[in-house]
């Protein structure tokens, strides 16, 4: 009888009122806005309310602050109320939930009744709220028609009206996935940072949800804030074009609210499209090949991997020319580093020969000596890891010659290779011999907890990805909606302090990638310089 | 580009105020209708869509006051790569507006950059006069072509310079300008203005309208 009286009391929906009110006022804004008796177009709401676009395909116009005018493609609603509608702030600026269900109910701070469609349409176009009070300046005042206005209160009163998929009233799920044939050991220590992570979060709220039977509790502990954290391990298998389908076989069984963390032998490209696909969130994966398209939303990553990698060598080529770039790649990462390369040269219109090498067989290291020395103003790029670099027995001709950090798994400290010729590192790392807080502060959670770290750069990479998780989840209350947790992220600057090994990372409305520049590191004499390194924003 | 301890005491502040804002909601018997993201002086109680207000809105929307700044010699990049050193464009022999933005601001810097070019345009052909300068407080993020790309979107005209750089140096700018708040995600609108001829610069804290800034400029600037 308790339990199903808990279950009752504590797991029914916070308003359903709210949510009433916000189904009349479809209905309402049907009948009394739409001209004509048209159905309120949803999607035509939503791009007014994202993209600022009106239905004709023009840019709303608005006047901002008593007289700017503003179109919507510079200010729509989603840049200031969230992609969410759940409001955000700015320094003293606090922009309120407009989300049906807090704009189509009452409102107790500052007391205002529920909007309905004309005072929604009186608040769009003049600034006045139910109350009769003036709205702040920085809120625009549109110009809209009656169906424009429809439309608009149509797709806010279904904004954020329910919790996202992956969420029930008891947990919360997550999943990590891992694809293709992830060397065991690196699989496990990744594995062991997420296990270890969730478990010890659930024990830490197990006990919140007893809080309310026992009626001491504070009421900004209501037990509907928390959920059990359910850590679901996708492992995928090879050949990677099947793991699309594996990605929608897993999801539909068992949807999951984000993705967390995560490891790919391959680009992270299948998993960020089944992301983008489903609007699922997906933070920070441990990957050296984003593979990220333009507009792509719900990933964020690290940084852009090796891509980075081959925008700091284009921009130090740029700033320091040479006639001719030789690359050398082998295997299926560095070839895309190539590609990178030489479409960052192409797009830098830098005029250069670009000469391309490939190891398959072995590694043709005559035929770079000879092309080196043919060409005394090149600089070499030799995307190769380190047993693939001591393959190269004799001394390299004169010319400059750049290594990838990541492709050496950030390890520049022995000899790399034997050459007359200056050597850079592309490494969009932290220094050697940085400090580095948050790699401590990782190392010592996982001392302590017994974990050994035989993967630093993956394991504190998952570590972080735990702990914004865990602090943006707990930002959104009981609003479980993945667009908000977005939104909130957007606003996480503090969270940057956290990041590990990443260079000066930040994070911004819109940002997916926490680094965004890197070094250009040189390598004297198998020691790396970093008094003369050079951090570049590509 | 902050200290430890700012940033520490930023990640603090977070859930202190949204944990406040929530309790005040719960007991209210409603859901609170929007999330207190940021500290913001005065009215904790009372945060509410007008809670700008008191900032924004007293008297006449914002305040001006003159103030005597050291501009750091420091060089920043304009939004076609260009090196910029900073001292020599701003106490050049053009009056000059100088603000602060970045181009993935959410709420004040689209208004800020829009009423700039409002004033532009208000402004007609004194505007030639006048050099307006933009410099992004988000480096990393806001490279030279995100700044093109952002001067269109808002028809920025000629004479009006946008500026980005190494972080540590756009740190110290908004170190010499007393507009250092931190965070990117806390800054505040502030407007400066510089005559040619005098070494004081105005300043303007708030949102000011576009008709109400070229009044300024006109007057304190441009007569």
């Amino acid at each position: 009888m308790t339990l199903v009286g808990r279950a009752c009391t504590r797991r029914k929906p916070p308003h359903p009122l709210a949510l009433l009110a916000v189904l009349c006022f479809g209905v309402a804004a049907q009948t009394s806005l739409a001209a004509g008796g048209d159905e309120p177009d949803l999607e035509a709401g939503r791009r007014m309310y994202r993209e600022g676009i009106r239905p004709s395909g023009e840019p709303l116009t608005a006047i901002v602050t008593g007289d700017v005018p503003i179109l919507g493609t510079q200010l729509s609603c989603q840049s200031c109320h969230g992609r969410s509608g759940m409001g955000a702030a700015e320094a003293a600026y606090i922009v309120p939930a407009i989300a049906g269900r807090f704009l189509f109910a009452p409102s107790p701070q500052p007391a205002r009744p529920a909007y309905d469609p004309e005072s929604l349409a009186r608040a769009l176009r003049e600034g006045v709220d139910p109350a009769g009070r003036a709205l702040d300046p920085l809120m625009p005042r549109y110009h809209l028609t009656d169906q424009e206005v429809s439309a608009l209160a149509a797709y806010l009163a279904i904004l954020s009206a329910g919790n996202s998929p992956g969420v029930d009233d008891e947990v919360i799920r997550f999943a990590a996935v891992i694809a293709g044939n992830v060397d065991t050991r690196e699989r496990e220590a990744v594995l062991a940072v997420l296990r270890t992570y969730v478990a010890e979060k659930n024990r830490q709220t197990r006990l919140e949800s007893e809080r309310w039977d026992r009626q001491y509790a504070p009421a900004s502990k209501l037990p509907t804030l928390f959920r059990e954290w359910v850590l679901d391990e996708w492992t995928l298998t090879d050949p990677s074009d099947g793991w699309a389908e594996q990605l929608e076989t897993r999801y539909q069984h068992n949807p999951v609210f984000a993705l967390l963390s995560g490891i790919s032998t391959g680009p992270w490209a299948p998993i960020g499209r089944f992301c983008e696909r489903h609007e699922i969130p997906c933070l920070f994966p441990i990957t050296d090949m984003p593979d990220a398209e333009a507009n792509d939303f719900f990933t964020l990553y690290f940084s852009q991997g090796l891509e980075l990698e081959a925008d700091l060598i284009a921009n130090h080529i740029a700033s320091h020319p040479v006639h001719t770039v030789i690359q050398v790649s082998c295997g299926a990462a560095p070839a895309r580093a190539a590609a990178a390369l030489r479409s960052a040269l192409a797009q830098q219109g830098v005029k250069l020969e670009n000469l391309e090498m490939n190891c398959d067989g072995s590694f043709p290291e005559a035929e770079l000596s000879a092309r080196m020395a043919a060409a005394p103003d090149a600089a070499t790029v030799l995307w190769l890891r380190r047993d693939q670099l001591s393959t190269i027995k004799q001394s390299l001709p004169l010319g400059r010659i750049y290594v990838s950090s990541t492709l050496l798994d950030r390890d520049l400290s022995a000899q790399l290779v034997t050459a007359p010729g200056p050597v850079f590192a592309a490494h969009p790392y932290r220094l050697p011999g940085e400090r580095d807080p948050a790699l401590r502060r990782f190392a010592v959670w996982a001392k302590t907890r017994g974990i050994e770290i035989r993967y630093p750069r993956q394991q504190a990479e998952t570590f972080f990805a735990c702990f914004a998780a865990n602090d943006v989840v707990r930002h959104l209350r009981r609003y479980f909606v993945r667009d908000y947790l977005l939104d909130m992220l957007d606003h996480a600057q503090g969270l940057a302090a956290y990041v590990p090994i990443h260079p000066r990372p930040t994070l911004g409305p819109g940002q997916r990638f926490l680094t965004k520049g890197g070094y250009i590191l040189p390598v004297v004499e198998g020691h790396p310089d970093t008094k003369h390194a050079t951090f570049i924003l590509p | 580009m902050m200290s430890k301890r700012q940033k520490v005491l930023g990640v603090g502040i977070i859930p202190l105020v949204l944990v406040v804002g929530f309790a005040w909601a719960v007991q209210s018997g409603q859901p609170p209708p929007m999330h207190a993201h940021a500290a913001h002086d005065g009215d904790h109680a009372m945060p509410g869509e007008h809670a700008a207000h008191h900032a924004a809105m007293q008297s006449q929307g914002y305040t001006v006051t003159t103030e005597r700044y050291l501009v750091p010699d420091v060089e920043l990049i304009d939004e076609s790569g260009s090196p910029v050193a900073l001292r020599q464009l701003l106490e050049g022999d053009r009056p000059v507006a100088l603000d602060f933005i970045f181009t993935t601001c959410t709420t004040i810097c689209p208004v800020m950059t829009a009423t700039f070019a409002r004033m532009q345009q208000e402004l007609g052909e004194s505007a030639d006069q006048l050099r307006l300068v933009s410099i992004s407080i988000d480096p990393e993020y806001d490279r030279p072509k995100v700044l093109v790309a952002y001067a269109e979107r808002f028809h920025a005209g000629p004479g009006w310079t946008f500026l980005t750089g190494d972080g540590p140096d756009i740190t110290e700018v908004l170190r010499s300008f007393n507009s250092f708040y931190g965070s990117k995600m806390n800054h505040q609108p502030v407007t400066l203005l510089k005559r040619p001829d005098s070494p004081s610069w105005i300043r303007i804290d708030g949102l000011a309208s576009s008709a109400d800034l070229a009044h300024e400029v006109q007057a304190r600037l441009l007569n």
